[in-house]
């Protein structure tokens, strides 16, 4: 048998026949009219990943710098004077000195600092001739900046924004008895009662109280710092109705192939809905995480051939049955379905009390896929859409996609925040394998649309 | 002409280099070199001998058109080859072969003499081989000549391993029973 297939494989398998008259001929004016198209520069890989990085890149810094600008014109629009503070702290000692870094005047209403008093454990004790002053914004570098404002100033939401900002400033509940004598006047009822408290978060909010001293012009504002950053735990539910593009190329030698694929399938939409953790890293920065589900519908129109179909005809004689053969035109929903777990690191601006903004950036690590549908197989054949049942023409477990986006979050509860998360993912790998001839990778363009629970705070305890 | 001899001194590379460049005398020479081969493997799995052209101008097109993706891993001619039985294959499929189980008179196996292969040349070989049913023939030479696995072959028919196997089981006998009626009349 061997002997056999050898005798025929030598003979034959470089056995040249002649070749037609004419054949290169007909093969050059073939060639001329069927020359492959290239793909557009738009549509390569590379390019829409590099344009998904300078996007998130241009949004992030550009986003950045607009806040902060508008932020200190704000300020500046507000400010009848700025006090930055810094606090400098050595080796484990709780120990602050505050000193003034800076001073910014308005003449017309200057805000002259009396006295700065340090207290115990990091309490620092303004005095200043008119109104209360506010602390606007603490780094962690504990450098303070310190604005006095008005009523009017106050209830802006470019201050808020900064207030919001505040991550170490807590109440100082105990009133010394220096200031027992102390009665409350309009601006302290304003800071306490006043728009000020209603908007803004709780403990951070309560972190500046301010006294105008009895029969004085004085008013002392008292502030308490700790060192360490604000640590909160939030849990992200969210959905997206998906805008999925498929990108295909033909890796080897079946354009046809692809050609057939192309023209019979077509993407009609998908969706994402998950579950995530973020927290916070820093004062702006976060990292999310969680479990999601994705699913790309496809529609598949083909003809199946060789459908049968039994016929029974009754006549006088008696009922005959025949076999029909034929084709039929089929139209399948085709789903490819995922489970991915997202890890994003987001960039947080806070605008205001309501609003905030992030970018987010990331990847998308592809847990398990499985499919449930039709395709064609490399001979054209319609088969299962199954990573098993296709020739293991799908893969199941190997995708990895970059995320980029943009969230608007807007506070609604005490807790929670809902938000709206345009983003888009980019494929890095196929959900193929290579060797069917052609590769395919599916990527999305989505909106989350989601709540976001606040679970935890730690970091600055009220005192 | 003595352009085409200097271009037979050309190495492969420098051959694949000037096709992906268009180089119309480049392309003709790699067509000269290797049309002999493709068409008697065009004439293997066509019905007749104007598909047999048709395939091998489709794949002579699809080289052509898709050389730039040669990674050099491999034989050129093997790259080549390929294509052209995919189109073979493709031309096939729209034939719609049915796989059929023919009864075959003597089932054994028959003994072929070492010796009557000497008296068979290739003309021989081809023509008998066109003789085979279709699914035989494709099985056949996809797995005899060209070397593909059952599985492999499984895959690019749309059909079972086992079906490929005894497809071949019955085309090596049908074959070999020619080859001993051939052996006969000749005698």
């Amino acid at each position: 048998m061997k002997e056999f297939d050898k005798y025929v494989k030598d003979g034959l398998y470089s056995y040249k026949s002649p070749v037609p008259e004419g054949l290169w001929e007909r093969i050059v004016a073939e060639k001329d009219k069927k020359k492959p198209i290239p793909i557009p520069f738009w549509k390569n890989g590379y390019f829409q990943a590099s344009i998904l990085a300078l996007v998130t890149i241009a949004l992030t810094s550009s986003s950045y710098f607009f806040f902060r600008k508008e932020n200190t014109t704000s300020i500046n629009n507000t400010t009848k004077e700025v006090v930055i503070l810094t606090n400098n702290i050595t080796g484990n000692t709780k120990e602050s000195n505050f000193k003034i870094e800076s001073a910014e005047t308005n003449k017309s209403n200057p805000l002259s600092i009396v006295s700065t008093k340090k207290a115990k454990n990091n309490v620092i004790n303004i005095e200043t001739n008119s109104k209360p002053l506010s602390v606007v914004n603490h780094s962690i570098s504990n450098t303070i900046e310190v604005v006095s404002v008005s009523k009017d100033d106050v209830v802006k939401d470019s201050s808020t924004q900064h207030l919001n900002a505040i991550s170490s400033v807590v109440l100082n509940k105990e009133v010394n008895k220096s200031e027992e004598t102390v009665s409350p006047t309009a601006d302290e009822h304003y800071f306490e009662k006043g728009n000020i408290i209603n908007r803004f978060n709780s403990e951070l909010a309560n972190g500046l109280v301010s006294k105008t001293l009895k029969g004085s012009k004085k008013t002392i504002t008292t502030i308490h710092l700790t060192d360490r950053p604000t640590r909160n735990w939030y849990l992200e539910v969210y959905g997206s109705p998906d805008y999925d593009t498929k990108q295909v190329s033909a890796n080897s030698l079946n354009a046809n192939y692809l050609h057939l694929l192309d023209s019979t399938q077509k993407l009609v939409g998908g969706f994402t809905f998950g579950i995530r953790v973020s927290k916070n890293i820093s004062q702006h920065l976060s990292i999310k995480s969680g479990l999601q589900f994705k699913e790309v519908t496809q529609q598949f129109k083909f003809t199946q051939q060789n459908v049968t179909k039994s016929i029974t005809v009754i006549t006088n004689t008696g009922t005959n049955s025949f076999i029909e053969t034929g084709y039929q035109q089929r139209t399948v929903y085709n789903n490819y379905k995922s489970i991915e777990v997202p890890v994003i690191v987001s960039w947080e601006m806070r605008n205001s009390k309501k609003w905030h903004f992030s970018t987010d950036g990331g990847a998308i690590l592809n847990l398990t896929s499985f499919y449930h549908g039709m395709t064609f197989d490399p001979s054209l054949n319609s088969v299962p859409l199954s990573a098993k049942q296709t020739y293991g023409m799908f893969r199941s477990n190997v995708n990895f996609s970059v995320y980029g986006g943009f969230s608007i979050q807007r506070n609604i509860d005490k807790n929670f925040d809902a938000f709206v998360e345009p983003y888009l993912r980019y494929s890095l790998s196929d959900n193929n394998i290579s060797s069917i001839g052609y590769n395919q990778r599916f990527n999305s363009l989505g909106l989350n649309l989601g709540i976001r629970y606040k679970i935890s705070h730690s970091g600055n305890k009220a005192k | 002409m003595s352009i085409v001899k200097h271009l037979y001194l050309l190495s492969e590379h420098e051959l694949i280099k000037g096709c992906i460049e268009q180089n119309p005398q480049t392309q003709r020479l790699l067509f000269e070199q290797f049309a002999g081969v493709f068409m008697s493997v065009c004439i293997r799995y066509a019905i007749d001998s104007m598909e047999a052209e048709d395939m091998l101008q489709e794949g002579f097109v699809r080289i052509f058109n898709h050389l730039h993706q040669f990674k050099h891993e491999g034989s050129f001619e093997g790259w080549m080859r390929r294509i052209v039985v995919n189109v073979c294959l493709k031309n096939i499929q729209k034939r719609k072969i049915h796989f059929k189980e023919l009864e075959i008179e003597n089932s054994n196996e028959p003994q072929v003499s070492p010796y009557i292969y000497g008296n068979l040349c290739e003309d021989d070989l081809m023509r008998l081989i066109s003789q085979l049913p279709d699914g035989y023939r494709t099985v056949f030479n996809l797995n005899v000549i060209e070397g593909y696995s059952h599985e492999e072959i499984a895959v690019l028919l749309g059909i079972e391993a086992s079906t490929s196997r005894s497809q071949l089981v019955k085309a090596r006998r049908m074959l070999q029973n020619q080859i001993v009626q051939l052996e006969k009349i000749a005698v």
